[in-house]
């Protein structure tokens, strides 16, 4: 608790951001907030004009996600079960979230790595509730056909789990 | 094309006239002005790379990016599946296969089973991924 209301003292600072490709992003501090790696890191470091180096993201992926968490900044911070709780019962996306995850695939997976690396959680979830929509209700060989995925099973394996699965055809 | 062989129509006395000053032995006899160079037909080659701009262009994307995600990242997917569409995901490829039957995957087979209502005691003392794997006619046999 004490170190959300240390975040807060702070929110009024600008934050540095510096991407992967040398790019760098000033964020309000409350926007950066939302990543949890970044808000530790501010911990830690405390007050400083120093940019905060993101190895791991590129500026275009960064901007997507900092779109999200501007959009997001003032989200009330949920309990993690509620968190988890949330995840559990519900595939459903909030209309402005799924209008911002419509992009092509690569940048689909770019913000999920990134949410992942960054540690937004809400964010991650966004993204692998998106995925997990695209796969539902399709064959297999339409999902290998969606994600480019190549089919390794020999055709005997194939036929065999066909035929096991038959009752279970998508409902 | 086209614009080669006007030029070559508009200048054919002084292109041979300077071509041949030292060989005017050429001039006596009838013209020996080389035709403009005419390519072989490649068109089939044309067509050929064009129809694979198509499929690209089509296609765009080829890259398999989802196996290439971290497995908790997938398996997080995996869990907001429901259960008809977690074993046709289970039936995608090996990769995908191994990581849906595994110990690991019994919180998602959890998850994804009491979001769809299905009553936990339905497994009768089986774990989850027994239970899938009986499903899945494994141990029906």
């Amino acid at each position: 608790m004490s170190a959300r209301g240390e975040a807060e003292q702070g929110s009024e600072t600008n934050v540095t951001l510096q991407t992967s490709d040398d790019e760098q992003f000033k964020v309000d501090r409350d926007v950066a907030n939302r990543s949890v790696l970044i808000r530790n890191m501010l911990e830690d470091v405390g007050e400083s004009e120093q940019a905060i180096p993101l190895p791991n993201v590129s500026a275009n992926v960064l901007k997507k996600v900092l779109e999200w968490c501007e959009h997001h900044k003032k989200d009330p911070e949920p309990l993690a079960e509620d968190l988890d709780d949330n995840r559990r019962k519900t595939t459903e996306i909030s209309d402005w979230d799924a209008k911002f995850i419509q992009v092509d695939q690569e940048m689909l997976f770019e913000i999920i790595l990134a949410a992942n690396y960054l540690d937004i959680k809400p964010l991650l979830d966004v993204g692998c509730k998106t995925v997990a929509n695209m796969i539902k209700g399709k064959q297999p060989e339409e999902i290998r056909k969606l994600f480019n995925i190549v089919n390794d099973f020999t055709p005997e394996e194939e036929a065999q789990i066909k035929k096991e699965n038959e009752w279970a055809e998508d409902r | 094309m086209a614009e080669t062989v006007d030029t070559a129509a508009k200048q054919p006395a002084t292109s041979a006239a300077t071509a041949y000053k030292l060989a005017p032995i050429f001039l006596e006899k009838e013209k020996p002005v080389r035709p403009p160079y005419e390519p072989p037909d490649q068109s089939w080659i044309d067509e050929w790379e064009s129809d694979d701009e198509d499929e690209e262009v089509e296609k765009k994307d080829t890259t398999d990016r989802i196996s290439g995600l971290p497995v908790e990242i997938i398996m997080m997917i995996a869990s907001h599946l429901t259960p008809g569409s977690l074993l046709a995901f289970s039936r995608v490829s090996r990769f995908f296969r191994s990581l849906v039957f595994t110990q690991r995957a019994e919180s998602i087979w959890a998850d994804v089973r009491r979001r769809e209502g299905w009553q936990d005691s339905e497994a009768g003392g089986l774990t989850e991924v027994q239970l899938a794997n009986l499903l899945d006619g494994d141990d029906c046999t």
